[in-house]
């Protein structure tokens, strides 16, 4: 039991990112996505941050973040995803600084301030609806071709847009984690 | 919880080579144990999390939020072990290109595993519960120069995580992370804040592998291949940095 306990004390205050370096990488996304929205050429349909910030999976040694643009197909193919990724780097270069930017076949990487930043576009189906889960449960059950490839083990660039569903995924088990414990308590109050 | 306790133990090992995906991975074994341990009991969780990994070869999970088994190609399906993306019915989380990096997490877990039970005897974290596997981590693909390593502390207030900065095209900035990151969570386990001979220190026992003189030398941070920064996070953004030339082959 003391070793649990002090497990717990370690991970809160060791393992955890501080409130202070969270709350300045989540201002910084905010500053540099709202740029990106507003100056990318490409009309971006929603934006999503996921990884492990997303989850709330952050540790303290290692705080990075995930951001998806969602783009209609309809109005950039996948194939021409290098389009958006330049213009990405563009707005960066003018915006904020020009330093630690590198370009990928699927993704930005941009380091500032502190923190990378990992910026993916991925592909938003507008016939699905505009809820994460019908986008999520549309893109399972309409695979992309794999014509589009990442240069990366061979998966589908499309696959990216999945990566919200994990998102979902942690959230769905935390509050089910959570309903167990109120359960218990209210088991307990029964008990009592 | 359980989650960033196993990826804090998994960026204490290394596996060479294992970088894209490894923190996801991690995630899912943490909610596989979560699965098994109803109660929020961290340290039984963190056991089943620990002895799931050394016996990855007995996982066999389908996550039916989302999709269901039938989604899953017979190609993918098929595999042993199996650890499917919540998300995604097409990526087999264990397919057999991670084979080689779990073989080495097992033999981390089995240790770590050890060393939970030396803790427990005690009732507290003892030193090496996290402490670096292997103790010298020798085998980076790309290794810093035993002789060319200087350090001072330099006030950067924007840094905030551990990291490496290359500042020559050859330097490898993700197989030499994992080292800043590992030498980042020794100094992050200690009580109090950490200085500069607590990096000297850390570097000598993780990179060098022995007890090396560290002496004034006459040099400039932006001559060398690359730095290591470690932020003390004190109100002037203090950070020790260590400057390092690296083999280039």
């Amino acid at each position: 039991m003391a070793l649990a306990t002090a497990l717990r004390v370690f991970g809160d205050n060791k393992i955890g990112p501080s409130h202070d370096v969270m709350s300045c990488g989540n201002l910084l996304l905010d500053q540099l996505v709202r740029k990106i929205s507003e100056k990318s050429k490409v009309p971006v349909a929603r934006v999503a941050k996921n990884g492990s910030v997303g989850k709330k999976t952050a540790i303290s040694i290692k705080v990075d973040y995930d951001c998806m643009f969602f783009i209609d197909p309809n109005v950039l193919p996948m194939d021409r995803y290098n389009e958006f990724l330049e213009d990405v780097q563009d707005i960066l270069m003018l915006n904020f600084s020009s330093e630690h930017i590198m370009i990928s076949k699927s993704a930005i990487t941009y380091f500032y301030r502190g923190f990378y930043f990992y910026f993916l576009p991925a592909p938003f189906a507008r016939e699905a609806g505009n809820t994460v889960e019908q986008q999520l449960m549309y893109r399972i059950n309409h695979p992309l071709s794999t014509k589009v490839m990442d240069i990366y083990g061979g998966r589908c660039l499309g696959d990216h847009a999945l990566a919200e569903g994990t998102v979902i995924f942690f959230k769905y088990n935390r509050l089910l984690s959570i309903a167990c414990k109120i359960a218990q308590m209210v088991e307990c109050i029964c008990l009592c | 919880m359980l989650a960033r306790l196993l990826k804090w133990w998994s960026a204490s090992v290394f596996v060479d080579g294992f970088f894209n995906g490894r923190s996801f991975r991690m995630e899912m074994f943490a909610v596989l144990a979560a699965q098994e341990e109803k109660n929020d009991d961290i340290l039984r969780g963190f056991r089943i999390a620990l002895d799931k990994i050394r016996n990855y070869q007995k996982v066999n999970v389908i996550f039916d939020r989302f999709y269901s088994p039938s989604n899953v190609p017979h190609t993918i399906g098929k595999q042993r072990p199996l650890l499917m993306d919540p998300a995604n019915p097409r990526n087999n989380l264990l397919s057999p290109d991670v084979h080689k990096f779990f073989d080495k997490l097992a033999g981390f877990a089995a240790v770590t595993l050890d060393r939970l039970d030396n803790s427990e005897r005690c009732g507290k974290i003892l030193p090496d519960l996290f402490a670096p596997q292997p103790s010298v981590w020798s085998g980076l693909s790309q290794k810093p120069i035993e002789e060319s390593w200087v350090i001072g502390t330099v006030s950067l207030p924007h840094e905030k995580q551990p990291r490496i900065q290359a500042q020559k095209g050859y330097v490898l900035v993700k197989v030499l992370e994992v080292a800043a990151h590992v030498i980042g969570g020794v100094l992050a386990a200690k009580e109090g804040s950490f200085g500069q001979e607590d990096v000297q220190r850390a570097i000598n026992t993780i990179i060098v592998g022995k007890d090396r003189t560290w002496r004034p030398v006459p040099c400039h941070f932006h001559t060398m291949d690359a730095l290591a920064i470690f932020p003390i996070h004190d109100s002037v953004g203090t950070c020790v940095v260590a400057g390092f030339n690296v083999e280039k082959s």
